[in-house]
């Protein structure tokens, strides 16, 4: 059992959504914003969008009707409207704030009549209003405009008092009249909220007034962290006194400034009402309207917009929520419990047990005849073409084998064909040894019908030596969209990778292999080759070494020398396959020696690479300290000196970059090694195969064991081949129950390659007194 | 219409585009506008910004090359990298499966729930962790996945509006707001920490080292350079200035990348005690516990935070699961329902759903869930792997083999399904397909200890008993208190003994 863990998904949260109550769409192609609607007391909402038109409604619970609209006027845009008593009579009037004016307007007889006008000399960006000021008995509300460029304008009804320009201004930002200490809450650009009584603010400027330094300050200020979105005062008294709404957070503050509430919200929200004592509400970018109560969330809704301005409204009952939509829809509703507009997708197939145990049965029915329906009789068909020489290329291919007349190249055309309808995504992948490179590797073709040929070439890298000569072809391909295999196989000529030359005598490498039967002329066998001797043949690789084979004069034995041991397999190799291996035979002692010292020489470059890496290694831990030593007193207020830290960095730099290159050397010599151990290991089973008859299946059997591919990595050739031939010893070389018991060595780095010496002479002795590698 | 109130009013609304493109024609015409650029600076931020509170995910490199754990071979209980053993309370794997780093499974996924153990402090177990599918490329440090996180989000910022090597930062201190803007614009949108740090080391200066939103950019720059000692210094004195709870869980996240969760928990308890009932703070304490294998602590955290906040996914997910693997599946059932009541519909929950119904006794429901999962995912190795489970429980050894089968075939690295395979394949008398399958889950993952106690029975079996002594051995580094792994243990031990 393992249950999955949930990925991160915050935003959805409600299990209730909003019930509509009213709803209205503002106009088309209209903006507004948080400051764009208002209530009156007598419950009539206003709202102007910021192309300057402005509407009443008097909302009415069900659904719209056109009595519902009281007034709608055009006017200039529109930043901001509140109601309040903002005229000498008692008549609830509706202040308007354009971008150069306010105007105070009433309502009377379904139309707006302008009460008064204050003309701006700056670019408005939002006011607040309130009763200023301790000798403010009436009951009249005042206004404080804050333009865009940072001056506080304060107005009382028709008149203009004073106005004061903020300090360290940049940007204007949310602004709120807090009548408890006669002040006003600002929200600046430097992340502060601020606070400067009133009083201050008029002392200030009738000391400028006076012609005396003008300075005020903030009574507090206290940096949120935020840049404010929103600022609200609460209705009556609680914990807090004003909410701040901001980016992430909401801020929960006394007037006197501290900072009682931080609620990070896992939300976008866009914007706040603060109600009740401690209660707020919260709507999100992602349409979902929140209730806290002392920053605990009492109640998540859903709701079908994304308001950008909303309240808490009493109409025909209390408690309800008033929101307006960015683009002009407002609406009136309250929190229901019905469920979310959202269900689950019902799966649209009936289940019992019976339709279920049969749709079982099938999957179970059709899997077990799968196999043998499914392999098609047609298959992707591969034929190489390989010519008995290469050719000379004149001007490709850099650093690759070549001679006075060009590069060495063997063009291979390879015949793609399929019977069947079509083969799709054919991908051929060309698999050759380490020192042969294939430039066309890989061949890809989108769709194959019928039959294609491709040229495929094939060139030398003259300083590696060579293992073997064969290439794999491999194609995968679809057919019906299951995926299909076909591969191939074969052997390149041995021209590609040596040139023939005057036979050379001396050698100090040697093998005779004796023919059971008498053997035909070596122009016979060697008939596509121009001989430059009757009976000697000489090929020369291109890293300088040689190999010669020399016939009996009567045909009676071969033999085949060179200047090193591994070299010999490929003239062996290349008379088997022309001669036939079955015809001749090998009855000297195997060259456990020549062969030893290849292994013995690919371990010691394994070791030399091995030890050159944990060289790099350390250098690359030693250079880090250093770094990071550095990186101490560079940070430093008063560094230490240096002390030569800086040489010593740069020379262990430099000793870095030399190991690095050192290793690469390495890896290169390891490559070669490699090859010459897989040619000699070769050449060994050959000859093992020769000189013990091994049937096909043995030697099979043995190669699997004594592996001559070379591979370079974890865990490497001497420790598995150890274990093979380990295993081979305990299973079906095992001379007694003693034996069969041996416990198999593991495949960590050897320290010496004895061990394994010792383990293949034994599996050649072994085979020398007929031991078996397959069990009856 | 004044353009600049539109800007802010674009801003507001998060039209980031049109507000970039309002300042824009507003620079063009003046390129000294300080608001402007000040509003296209903040726009862009916002674009680009991630709450960078919520996501910790460690680099492979900042795993593997970690020299900030102050003791090599911490006590239990002391270090993320050895957290509580089921011993000392901690939870038991044999009741909470484990993740790829070698963690118990949690209920909710997050970066970092699954950072590796000591046990497995190896390059294969730093890239395996975490999401562990092969072929998802990570980055290798921490800050290459702010880089990363970058890079996206640059090819829609366009061109580059500031170039913050040619900046004279001691010049751009000076304008506190401006450089406020400025430097979360390092942060967020060019990921130029070293930039930023400039910029604040120099403000914090103007300010008169009055200022906390300053430290706490300092110490977030530190800690995004991987200078964490620092980060601590300018955290701390952050919040000697002012208490704010963003700075407490950055100073935690500090102390558990130094490897020292018990100063995060101390750090958390004692914010929750100024701001009593926090979520945040909650949530924070909550997934420190969790890391330290602290489950029925975390649990009871995690009601607190549903207290304050019933719709916190990731507390009643943690809630979920943990009642799931404490034998209570008929309440992880209900909290599952919630979630799904919440409107989350995806392959994760109908896949617990499916398993909490199977566990809690009504068979009806468990299919038809997994069946929904399926549809809704049919790709994922852990819910066939789960239907496997339940297809035993049922005694369907064929569908459970073939569910198992489909499991491996579409997450190759799923090891406890090969683990459970091997254990079929063993019922259907297959003992090298069995040994096979149990060699790849142990290889896959060295942090399961039921492959290595299966293999050393098998061994056991088969009378190799050396194998087995070894085998056992490991299974109990894993899990010492594995009472089958310490029977076996026993009987080998008087076998050898008899020898």
């Amino acid at each position: 059992m393992s249950l999955l863990p949930l990925s991160n998904l915050k935003y959805k949260m409600s299990v209730f959504g909003v019930k509509e109550w009213w709803s209205v769409q503002c106009g088309t192609e209209e903006e507004y914003d948080v400051r764009s609607m208002c209530r009156m007391e007598s419950g009539n909402i206003i709202v102007g969008s910021l192309q300057g038109i402005i509407r009443g409604y008097k909302p009415h619970r069900g659904d719209f009707s056109p009595d519902d609209l009281l007034f709608e006027s055009r006017l200039d845009s529109i930043l901001q409207v509140e109601a309040g008593l903002f005229s000498h009579s008692q008549q609830e009037t509706i202040a308007i704030l354009h971008p150069r004016s306010l105007e105070v307007s009433v309502i009377a007889n379904s139309t707006l009549r302008q009460v008064y006008e204050h003309k701006l000399q700056r670019n408005a960006f939002n006011f607040t209003y309130g009763k200023f000021g301790s000798y403010n008995r009436e009951g009249r509300d005042f206004i404080c405009i804050q333009s865009s460029d940072g001056a506080l304008g304060f107005y009382e009804q028709e008149n203009y008092i004073f106005a004061v320009q903020l300090p360290g201004f940049l940007t204007p930002g949310p602004l709120l009249y807090c009548p408890s200490n006669d002040s006003f809450l600002l929200c600046n650009a430097n992340m502060q909220l601020e606070c400067y009584r009133y009083a201050r603010l008029r002392d200030a400027y009738t000391s400028y007034q006076q012609g005396q330094s003008a300075t005020f300050e903030a009574e507090w200020k206290i940096i949120l962290g935020e840049y404010a979105q929103e600022i609200r005062a609460t209705k009556r008294q609680g914990n807090v006194d004003v909410y701040v709404l901001g980016e992430h957070t909401l801020f929960g503050i006394k007037i006197n400034g501290s900072l009682k509430i931080q609620k990070k919200l896992d939300y976008v929200p866009s914007c706040m009402w603060a109600f009740e004592e401690d209660s707020v509400l919260i709507g999100s970018f992602s349409g979902h309207l929140l209730v806290y109560k002392n920053t605990k969330l009492l109640w998540a809704a859903k709701m079908t917009t994304i308001p950008v301005a909303i309240r808490v409204i009493e109409l025909e009952m209390p408690g309800l929520i008033l929101s307006l939509e960015e683009h002009g829809k407002l609406d009136v509703s309250y929190l229901g419990t019905s469920p979310m507009p959202y269900s689950v997708v019902p799966v649209n197939k009936t289940q019992d047990y019976a339709s279920m145990d049969r749709e079982y049965r099938n999957v179970i029915n059709s899997l077990s005849d799968s196999p043998n329906k499914l392999e098609p009789s047609i298959k992707l068909i591969i034929i190489p073409q390989v010519p008995k020489t290469p050719e000379r290329d004149m001007h490709t291919f850099e650093g690759f084998a070549s001679d006075d007349e060009g590069t060495i190249v063997t063009n291979v055309k390879i015949g793609l064909k399929y019977d069947g309808d079509v083969a799709k995504n054919v991908c051929v992948q060309i698999e050759v040894p380490f020192n042969i490179e294939c430039p066309d590797n890989p061949i890809h073709i989108e769709e194959l019908r019928g039959t294609v040929n491709i040229p495929i070439r094939f060139l030398t890298k003259p300083h590696i030596p060579c293992s073997h000569l064969n290439v794999n072809l491999n194609a995968t391909y679809f057919v019906n969209e299951s995926p299909r295999v076909s591969t191939v196989s074969f052997r390149l000529p041995l021209l590609q990778v040596s040139t023939l030359i005057k036979p050379i005598k001396t050698a100090d490498f040697k093998i005779t292999l004796k023919a059971r039967q008498t053997l035909n002329q070596l122009k016979e066998i060697f008939f596509d080759v121009a001989l430059l001797s009757p009976n000697a043949i000489t090929f020369q690789l291109f890293n300088g070494e040689h190999v010669t084979a020399i016939i009996g004069k009567t045909g009676e034995r071969f033999r085949i020398q060179s200047s090193h041991f591994h070299t010999l397999w490929l003239m062996v190799e290349e008379i088997c396959l022309r001669v036939g291996h079955e015809k001749l035979a090998f009855e000297e002692p195997l060259p456990f020696q020549d062969l030893f010292q290849n292994v013995d020489s690919h371990f010691e470059a394994r070791k030399q690479l091995k030890d050159e890496e944990d060289n790099l290694g350390k250098l690359c831990e030693q250079y880090a300290a250093i770094q990071k030593r550095l990186l101490v007193r560079f940070k430093d207020k008063n560094p230490a000196p240096l002390n030569n830290l800086d040489y010593l960095l740069h020379v262990t730099h430099s000793q870095v970059m030399a190991r690095a290159e050192n290793v690469e050397t390495l890896q290169e010599q390891l490559l070669i090694a490699s090859q010459k151990l897989s040619a000699s290991i070769n050449l060994a089973l050959l000859l093992l195969r020769m000189r013990f008859n091994l049937d096909n299946q043995s030697f099979e059997v043995l190669s699997r064991h004594l592996n001559p591919f070379v591979m370079n990595g974890e865990p490497g050739w001497q420790e598995a081949t150890n274990v093979a031939m380990t295993w081979l010893l305990k299973s079906v070389l095992a001379k007694n129950e003693k034996e069969a018991n041996a416990q198999l060595g593991n495949l960590s780095f050897p320290t010496s390659t004895e061990k394994l010496k010792k383990h293949i002479t034994i599996v050649c002795d072994r085979l020398a007194k007929g031991g078996r590698l397959i069990r009856e | 219409m004044d353009p600049f109130f539109i800007a802010a009013s674009k801003l507001r609304r998060k039209h980031y585009d049109e507000c970039i493109e309002i300042c824009d024609q507003l620079l063009a015409k003046n390129a000294y506008d300080q608001a402007a650029w000040f509003l296209k600076c903040r726009a862009l931020t916002l674009k680009c910004w991630i709450d960078d509170l919520e996501i910790d995910e460690e680099g492979m490199a900042d795993i593997m090359l970690d020299e900030n754990s102050t003791a090599a071979v911490p006590r239990p209980g002391t270090s993320i990298q050895r957290p509580n053993s089921s011993a000392s309370g901690g939870i038991s794997p044999a009741m909470r499966p484990v993740t790829r780093g070698g963690r118990p499974i949690t209920g909710f996924a997050r970066p970092g729930s699954a950072r590796p153990t000591s046990s497995s402090g190896s390059i294969e177990a730093a890239i395996r962790s975490q999401t562990g599918k092969p072929g998802t490329a990570r980055p290798v440090t921490s800050s290459g996945r702010y880089l990363r996180l970058g890079t996206a989000s640059m090819l829609s910022t366009g061109d580059q509006f500031i170039v913050a090597d040619k900046l004279d930062m001691k010049r751009m201190a000076q304008k506190q707001a401006i450089a406020k803007a400025l430097c979360d614009y390092l942060i967020y949108v060019d990921h130029n920490p070293k930039k930023a740090l400039e910029l604040c080391a120099e403000a914090t200066v103007v300010s008169g080292f009055q200022d906390w939103w300053w430290k706490s950019r300092l110490g977030k720059c530190y800690f995004q350079l991987g200078l964490f000692r620092d980060a601590q210094k300018q955290f701390e004195s952050s919040l000697k200035q002012e208490d704010m709870i963003p700075t407490h869980i950055e100073l935690s996240k500090v102390y558990i990348r130094l490897d020292q969760p018990n100063f995060a928990l101390n750090q958390h308890k004692k914010a929750l005690d100024k701001h009593q009932e926090n979520e945040n703070l909650t949530l924070a304490l909550a997934r420190v516990n969790e890391l330290m294998n602290n489950a029925d602590l975390a649990a009871s955290l995690f009601k607190a935070v549903l207290q304050v906040n019933p719709c916190n996914i990731e507390a009643i997910a943690s809630l979920a699961s943990h009642n799931f693997y404490t034998d209570h599946p008929e309440v992880a059932l209900r909290f599952y329902r919630r979630l799904l009541q919440l409107g989350i519909s995806n392959v994760e929950i109908w896949n617990n759903l499916g398993l909490a119904c199977y566990y809690a006794g009504q068979y009806d429901l468990c299919m038809k869930c997994m069946e929904r999962a399926l549809d809704a995912d049919d790709s994922n190795g852990d819910v066939w792997y789960n239907i496997a489970n339940i297809a035993i429980g049922m005694g369907e050894l064929n569908m459970a083999y073939h569910a198992l089968k489909v499991a491996v075939s579409v997450e190759n690295t799923h090891a406890e399904a090969y683990n459970n395979l091997g254990v079929l394949e063993l019922r259907k008398g297959n003992v090298e397909q069995a040994r096979n399958y149990y060699q790849s889950a142990t290889r896959i993952a060295d942090y399961l200890y039921e492959p290595l106690y299966n293999s050393a029975l098998l061994a056991f079996r088969t009378g190799e008993m050396q194998e087995s002594y070894n085998l056992v051995q490991k299974a109990l580094a894993i899990f010492p208190e594995h009472a089958d792994s310490k029977e076996l243990l026993k009987t080998l031990k008087q076998h050898f003994d008899s020898l």
